[in-house]
């Protein structure tokens, strides 16, 4: 056994190290399943003091790091670098307060968003970010993505809920930023944290916000012939300035998908789309904006539309929802989903030129997204055995990305840029962007060893050290 | 050369003006540039000629920070104004930083939007200057504080490039979130040019229902209870009032009238008996919560700290002859003291801070000193963005 996998197991113990290659398979890509690096060494800390320990470590052996959560990003964000180890929170599980007086919970950065739901709704609270992946992901990886949900239409993207952090920094340095201040005292080094990807340090706690449950809410679904006609909708919804708390689109290949799964919700099979609407708050405000809906529903020629009428059935309309990309395996081996803002009055336009760009590509394509956010996931099914057909899914990623930016949107709304959207990081920004971004990184990470090679294009890391990266630290087989 | 002469070599006469004595500062040159490059100009020569700069936006919320202790020009973003897009089918707002708060108000009004932070002063104030200082506003109860609501900005760096961050999207990933970085760092890592904000529907009707309580303790007992309100309101106010005269607690509500009618039977049936203010007093009262900024002292603590803070600052300014007078933000714990003897406060600033209160407090001034791991990092981001110091702090 080489030196450096003896001297982790001795921070770790025999339980915090993974090097048997078979168990090692699991982590050598994360949902972005085309790309795949084998990892080498997996350390899995039960706690801060472990984290950091492990970190000097590998700081004074310059060897990069990869964190990861439950690998259930969409954007390559964890997977491996070559001649680096993941760190993962897979054993860092504790709820370690929740505290209802001041409405917050702190959290071990590997527990599972859905834990952190349970636990906080025996209070009457609730940990709003619910992305899809919710029954899987870790609070810790939503930080790193600063990642959204159907319910960030009301409730803000994953920022807006973080208000405390425990980051073990490149060196093994502890930052203790746990304390919930209503205000950053000083620069908000939380809020820049959220969202860097890997890339700043490794959170190993988080304390969340927690907000009411609401007095009421009322699921809405409406039915519609085409694709168009529910685009539109939202975006008069928008325009309209109402607030509901939730609008997701889901299309006819979505519909079939899921109607044909274990997440059957009722949507009608043979509707080219729908729109599951969600409206939030108490009596006369949801009664109100559920009656203003259904009118700018009615102008754009549903089919149906219809109130969920208890519990069970509002939790089998949003199962259906939250089920969609597992219901998709059904119909391809994979899936590559892509994920693009545009703004909220150009929906119709986007989800066409989508639709064209995977058609002229001879791809099936599925649309199920957070159209209140104008945050589109055009799903392209493919089969990753082929490289041919890969090729064409990437090509059609670019175009989609691109004629998104063209339209005054962005390349990610929640997924990340990770290792997927680098190439397309400077349709977006300008060299001098992307080089006020390394300044920042440098500032966390001098040596650029957490997460190397993803978020930030290496060429507009003007002076970057490549030849770190490539020496191989002694005792990496 | 002098700085003057040097400034006038660059900027056409009708940038340059004198900046008078004031907050701390002596007299200085003044520069008001009316585009992104003439800033960056300006910065370009700074970092060249080793002058100091103190970025100033309407200068209506500087008097709360420190005086730096040099500066050698003032660049004012007054002449930076104008709104750049406003979206009304897509609920966001781009303007130059230099754009008052009032002329952005009446622009989204026109749509049905309503602009988060309503701050103080809002003919005076300045987007850049808001976000700059993350001023949060009356409402913040309702809208979040200003940091929720930038979705991206422009910001001139040091070496004159000027960056950009986020974008005019409700919801974007891509890239850090540098805005955040920025905003609320008062001009000491950037110049902020531009900002695009989310923008909420305008409130159909406001309504602002009070009473007043003998002891401060039941008033902010009755404040709790309304906690529970299904729907948020704008404010949740306990203040002080005057030689004795009780405790006023007021709730202003905002949204449709039938929304109205409905929370305040359901406020009056949980908390009591609640008054409905006449919409006259209801405006002249928001004015005068929201230009609650010359206080000297502003803390915020966990909501459940709130009273043990409020009693430990009444109790130290008692022991020095200091009569305190809150007005206090129980939903957010967070409050204003004012004092019966303001030009003696600094004894009373270091008796409070002996007591290590488990709040944070801010006197106007001064900046709490962040403690000192996350202030190292702090230390290291603005050398990393200034590395030459530019930027006056
Ligand atoms: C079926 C499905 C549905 C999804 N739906 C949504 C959705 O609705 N909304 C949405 O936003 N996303 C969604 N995602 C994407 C994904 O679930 C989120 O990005 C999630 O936050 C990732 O969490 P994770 O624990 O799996 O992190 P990982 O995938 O393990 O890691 C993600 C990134 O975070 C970093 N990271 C992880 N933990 C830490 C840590 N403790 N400290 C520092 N960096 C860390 C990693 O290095 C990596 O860059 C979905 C994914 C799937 C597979």
């Amino acid at each position: 056994m080489h030196r450096l996998a003896q001297e982790l197991r001795s921070i770790l113990g025999p339980r915090g190290l993974i090097d048997d290659p078979t168990k090692l398979l699991p982590y050598e890509s994360d949902g972005l399943a085309m790309v795949a690096v084998p990892a080498e060494l997996v350390c899995l800390p039960r706690d801060t003091q472990e984290a950091a320990a492990c970190l000097a470590l590998l700081h004074r052996e310059g060897v990069p790091v990869v964190a990861r959560g439950a690998g259930t990003g969409l954007a390559g964000g964890a997977t491996p670098v070559a001649n680096g180890v993941v760190v993962s929170t897979a054993r860092m599980r504790d709820i370690l307060e929740v505290n209802p007086l001041d409405r917050f919970a702190r959290v071990q950065a590997g527990v599972v968003n859905v834990d952190l739901t349970r636990a906080a709704s025996r209070h009457g609270l609730r940990y709003a970010p619910d992305p899809s992946s919710q029954m899987a992901c870790t609070i810790g990886g939503n930080v790193a993505n600063n990642s959204g949900g159907p319910h960030c239409f009301k409730h803000g993207a994953t920022t807006r809920h973080i208000q405390g952090l425990v980051i073990v920094a490149h060196d093994g340095e502890i930052l203790d930023l746990s304390e919930p201040h209503l205000d950053p005292v000083g620069y908000d080094l939380v809020g820049l944290f959220v969202g860097s990807e890997g890339t700043f340090g490794l959170a190993t706690e988080v304390t969340v916000k927690l907000v009411p449950t609401p007095a009421l809410d009322e699921v809405l679904l409406a039915v519609f012939s085409t694709l168009d006609d529910a685009c539109d909708c939202v975006s008069e919804i928008i325009a309209s300035r109402l607030e509901p708390s939730a609008l997701e689109i889901l299309d006819k290949l979505t519909i079939e998908a899921v109607e044909a799964s274990v997440f059957a919700a009722g949507y009608p099979v043979g509707a080219e789309a729908v729109l599951l609407m969600e409206v939030e708050g108490a009596g006369p405000e949801v009664e109100g904006t559920s009656r203003a809906i259904r009118k700018i529903v009615d102008r754009h020629s549903p089919l149906d539309v219809r109130s969920a009428r208890n519990a069970e059935e509002r939790r089998k309309l949003w199962a259906g929802r939250k089920g969609a990309f597992g219901a998709m395996g059904r119909i391809a081996p994979d899936l590559y989903v892509a994920d693009a803002v545009v703004p909220r009055s150009r929906l119709r336009e986007l989800i066409r030129t989508t639709i064209a760009i995977c058609h002229e590509r001879n791809l099936r394509l599925a649309n199920v997204f957070h159209a209140g956010d104008g945050n589109l996931h055009p799903n392209i099914c493919y089969d990753r055995r082929n490289e041919e057909e890969v090729a064409r899914v990437l090509e059609a990623g670019h175009l989609i990305l691109k004629a998104c930016v063209e339209a005054g949107g962005a390349l990610t709304g929640e997924h990340g840029v990770g290792l997927e959207k680098l190439e397309q990081m400077d349709l977006l920004f300008a060299p001098h962007d992307l080089d006020a971004m390394c300044r920042v990184r440098d500032v966390w990470d001098p040596e650029r060893r957490m997460n190397p090679g993803k978020l930030v294009p290496l060429r507009a890391c003007m002076e970057l050290r490549t030849t770190r990266l490539e020496h191989k630290p002694e005792g990496i087989a | 050369m002098n700085i003057e002469a040097r400034l006038g070599e660059i900027f056409p006469s009708e940038e340059l003006q004198h900046f008078r004595a004031r907050f701390g500062l002596p007299d200085l040159p003044l520069v008001a540039p009316r585009c992104e490059e003439r800033v960056a100009d300006l910065l370009k020569a700074a970092a060249q000629d080793g002058w100091k700069l103190v970025v100033l936006g309407g200068g209506s919320t500087f008097s709360r920070s420190p005086s730096p202790a040099r500066a050698d020009a003032v660049l004012s973003l007054a002449g930076l104004s104008g709104v750049t897009a406003y979206e009304p089918r897509d609920g966001t707002l781009t303007a130059l930083a230099g754009t008052t708060m009032a002329q952005l108000e009446e622009t989204v009004h026109a749509g049905g939007h309503h602009l988060s932070p309503e701050v103080a002063r809002p003919e005076v104030a300045t987007l850049g200057g808001v976000v700059a200082s993350a001023s949060s506003g009356f409402e913040r109860l309702r809208f979040g504080a200003v940091r929720e609501n930038v979705l991206g900005m422009r910001v001139a760096l040091c070496n004159g490039s000027v960056v950009k961050s986020g974008g005019r999207l409700v919801k974007n990933v891509t890239g850090y979130d540098l805005h955040r970085l920025f905003c609320g760092s008062n001009g000491t890592l950037g110049v902020i040019c531009e900002v695009s904000m989310r923008l909420y529907p305008l409130p159909e009707a406001t309504r602002l229902l009070t009473s007043v309580y003998p002891r401060r303790e039941a008033a902010l007992a009755k404040a709790r209870e309304s906690f529970e309100l299904p729907i948020s309101p704008l404010a949740i106010a306990v203040s002080d009032l005057a030689d004795g005269g009780g405790h006023l607690l007021e709730i202003f509500l905002a949204g449709r009238s039938e929304v109205l009618a409905w929370a305040t039977e359901w406020l009056n049936e949980r908390v009591g008996d609640l008054n409905t203010a006449p919409a006259e007093s209801t405006r002249e009262r928001r004015h005068i919560l929201r230009d609650d900024v010359r206080a000297p002292l502003r803390f915020h603590c966990r909501p459940s700290r709130l009273e043990e803070t409020v009693a430990t600052i009444e109790r130290c300014a008692e022991a020095q002859g200091q009569e305190a007078r809150f007005l206090l933000n129980p939903a957010l714990a967070e409050g204003t003291a004012r004092f019966s003897n303001p030009a003696n406060l600094e004894q009373l600033a270091v008796a409070l801070g002996g007591t290590r209160p488990a709040a944070t407090l801010l006197w106007t001034g001064t900046f709490p000193a962040p403690t000192p791991g996350p202030g190292r990092w702090m230390e290291k981001l603005r050398t990393a963005l200034d590395p030459t110091g530019v930027f006056a702090s």
